[in-house]
């Protein structure tokens, strides 16, 4: 893997341009003083993740699972009676998302600073003069970059099966679950690099993994569920119980775009409980900052 | 940089995907949906008018009333009517007929807006084919198109405007209204300022058939009636499509009710057979497509209720039959609440209503003991025998159904793999039991098919 990236690597030493054989053109040496390289050392860094991941086959094994995945559920669910049409395709699609696209989200991530310290790769890094948070967003951004490529092609491709079926009708509905996919991949991603961050080894950060993916996408809701039945919340609270788990936001943002065409439906209700799509995606953007934030925050205590 | 076709291929994607989402967006209008789907209906306003004075014929003399024509006629003869007449018209003769000399729209009798324009006061009176309107305004006076008050009457192809209540039958058996276009004052507001399109008041064997009624309070009112036979009417822009008060024993079969605030509204009233009518788009202060209030021991068969705020509405009503409907695509498709008990609810299709059933009990209610249930488009089911039925039961109302309809947004966490598995372990195993409503023997496959044809484009 190092030689791998080697080139990509070759971070100056002290910042100053030096004919140095062109490391520094890669780098970017323009700021003296790392404010102003740590953009081109985060590029350094992610370009080097993105290639990585290519290469290792992840990038395809993700498409592929996501292609198989939801081409498995558009083509073989069968003459179910309802409506069909996208609406349909897409509730389905997003109610066995939820499962799959955070576990595959975490796989990718758990290792992603943990696993680079075990092959020795971080100390490599660490030994240049790149400021440590720029590591920990720069590995972010490849891998974020490589899932998002996987959720689009892999979806995209189910999406071409179903323009086939169902034409255009209707199609804007799956671009919106597309984009809410992206996003519920990416935060269960920032989850994965900042647990990674934290873990002692890597198998602490695949049970960490598990644990995170058990709560968000099981417990979580069958708990707030219990609260809301047994306590007489106000209307706040629970629309407060909804955004405490990014899985349930992507559920709110995909089932509410679901019916807009028809009656009031769901996003109707929703905007009344002041869970509108914008908050809705606000709440899932702090989701993948504030990980990353944290990460990039805690590295610095981390020992090699 | 060689690795660069994976990102690059993404962005490729998504930018089409994007650009179609905008098309798609863009053009919208062939969405399936069941909004939208309307029955054809005649043109009830906008009607062209006979403007000649009236000729009143009977017995080969004119006149130029018709009133005069009708005091001149003898039991069995039959008056005809031409163009336009300015009066009120008491029929006083037995047996006599009076017909529109060239069919419905030929003969106009303008009641000027006072009392009521034609009012039978003798038995065995037809009439055919002829056109009332302008009758007073009192609904305490009954101010009608036809007021019947001799037995068996029969109406038909009678049109009626501007009217309070369209054809008022005050106590007489036998009376038959076919074919009549009854459509109130819409300028009369609120809606229950209105007189209902036929009221049939202490009346019995009445046959009320193939009739269109709009813009008046109910579209058809039975109080203290029996064996009234109701069918293929359609009704619509009205309060209650049809409203029975204390009326046993009648039927009401084949009828169509939509855009109301409530298509069929049954209210204490006992042994009613309720089938094949269609309820569709009944919404507003109440929106039910079946109202089923205080009935007692009733049959609600092979109905159709689509796309209504409530499919059925079950309140305080008890041993009654509730089989073979198809409930689609309603914000609730049955809501049983007050005290209803012991119904029998088999065979009935519930497609993709928001919620598809509620209930208030507190106590869990087994819905059918009988061999098979009704299917549940959101249930799981599994026939591992083959014989239609599955083994695991449905609980299409329960205690998160409960919760859900109290604090809509709580469905986001209902909707979450978690809940499915309680939702599961609440269907498949009696261990856990929360109040409710139970399906023993949920159908695997719908036993309707007619469905698919509300979805088709309705772009009218």
């Amino acid at each position: 893997m190092t030689h791998d990236a080697s080139d990509e690597q070759r971070i100056p030493d002290d910042g100053r341009a030096q004919p140095d054989g062109g490391y520094a053109t890669v780098a970017g040496t323009a700021a003296p003083d790392g404010e102003r390289a740590g953009p081109r050392q985060v590029f350094a860094v992610a370009v080097t993740e993105y290639r990585l991941a290519v290469r290792s086959r992840w990038a395809l094994a993700l498409t592929a699972l996501f292609a198989a995945f939801a081409l498995g559920l558009t083509t073989f669910s069968g003459a179910s009676v309802s409506p069909e049409g996208f609406e349909r395709t897409v509730a389905s699609l997003a109610v066995l998302a939820v499962y799959l696209v955070p576990l595959a989200a975490l796989a990718f991530g758990y290792d992603a600073i943990v696993g680079n310290e075990e092959i020795g790769w971080l100390h490599a890094l660490f030994a240049l003069p790149v400021a440590r948070r720029w590591v920990v967003i720069g590995t972010y951004l490849g891998r974020a970059i490589v899932l998002a490529s996987a959720v689009v092609i892999g979806f995209g491709i189910a999406g071409v099966f179903l323009l086939r079926e169902f034409g255009f009708a209707g199609f804007e509905v799956y671009v919106g679950f597309l984009l809410s996919t992206i996003g519920l991949a990416l935060v269960f991603l920032a989850i994965g690099v900042l647990l990674s961050t934290v873990a002692a080894e890597k198998t602490h950060a695949l049970g960490l993994a598990l644990l995170a993916w058990a709560w968000f996408v099981l417990v979580h809701d069958l708990l707030a569920l219990g609260v809301t039945a047994a306590f007489p919340l106000p209307d706040w609270a629970v629309s407060l119980l909804v955004l405490a788990n990014p899985a349930g936001i992507f559920r709110a943002l995909v089932l509410g775009a679901l019916g807009a065409g028809g009656d009031a439906g769901f996003a109707a209700i929703l905007t009344e409980a002041g869970l509108s799509a914008p908050v809705l995606t606000v709440a899932l953007v702090a989701w993948i900052a504030l990980p990353i934030a944290l990460a990039a925050s805690l590295i610095r205590r981390r020992r090699l | 940089m060689n690795e660069s076709w994976f990102a690059g291929a993404a962005v490729v994607v998504l930018v089409l995907a994007l650009a179609g989402a905008v098309v798609a967006g863009a053009d919208d209008a062939g969405d399936e949906d069941v909004s939208g789907w309307t029955p054809d209906v005649p043109d009830v306003h906008d009607v062209e008018e006979p403007t000649e004075p009236g000729v009143a014929t009977v017995n080969g003399e004119t006149y130029d009333s018709a009133q005069e024509a009708l005091n001149a006629a003898e039991p069995g003869e039959t008056v005809v009517l031409d163009g336009r007449f300015d009066e009120r018209v008491v029929v006083s003769t037995p047996d006599v007929r009076i017909v529109g000399a060239d069919g419905t729209d030929s003969a106009l009798i303008d009641g000027g807006g006072e009392d009521t324009v034609l009012w039978i006061d003798a038995d065995n009176v037809t009439v055919e084919g002829v056109w009332l309107r302008e009758s007073g305004y009192e609904r305490s006076t009954e101010d009608a198109g036809v007021f019947v008050n001799g037995t068996d009457a029969t109406l038909s192809e009678l049109r009626i405007t501007e009217s309070t209540f369209g054809v008022w039958i005050d106590g007489v058996s036998g009376t038959t209204i076919e074919n009549a276009s009854i459509a109130g004052r819409e300028d009369v507001y609120p809606v229950v300022q209105r007189g209902n399109g036929i009221h049939v008041w202490n009346a019995e064997d009445v046959v009320l058939r193939d009739n269109h009624i709009t813009t008046v309070r109910d579209g058809i009112y039975y109080t203290h009636s029996a064996d009234v036979l109701t069918e293929n009417n359609v009704m619509w822009d009205l309060r209650y499509g049809v409203h029975y008060m204390y009326s046993n024993d009648n039927v009401l079969s084949g009828n169509v009710a939509f855009d109301n605030d409530v298509g069929f509204a049954l209210m204490v009233s006992q042994n009613l057979t309720v089938e094949e009518n269609v309820a569709i788009d009944n919404r507003g202060q109440s929106s039910h497509g079946i109202l089923v209030k205080d009935i007692d021991r009733s049959e609600i068969r092979d109905n159709v209720l689509v796309d209504n705020g409530n499919g059925l509405y079950v309140y305080n009503s008890n041993e009654n039959e509730i089989v073979d409907n198809l409930v689609l695509e309603n914000d609730l498709g049955i809501h049983i609440t007050a005290g209803s008990s012991g119904e029998t609810v088999v065979g009935n299709s519930f497609i993709e209503n928001d919620e598809a059933a509620f209930a208030t009990s507190n106590s869990q209610v087994a819905w059918n003991d009988t061999e098979r249930g009704n299917y549940w488009s959101e249930a799981r089911t599994s026939d591992l025998d083959g014989d239609g039925t599955s083994e695991i039961r449905h609980q299409p109302a329960g205690a998160v159904e409960r919760l859900v309809h109290d604090r809509p947004q709580a469905a986001t966490f209902a909707e979450s793999p978690a809940f499915d598995a309680v939702r599961m372990a609440e269907s498949s195993f009696p261990v856990i039991e929360s109040p409710g409503i139970v399906d023993h023997r949920p159908l695997a496959e719908p036993p309707h098919d007619e469905w698919r044809e509300y979805h088709e484009d309705h772009d009218h």
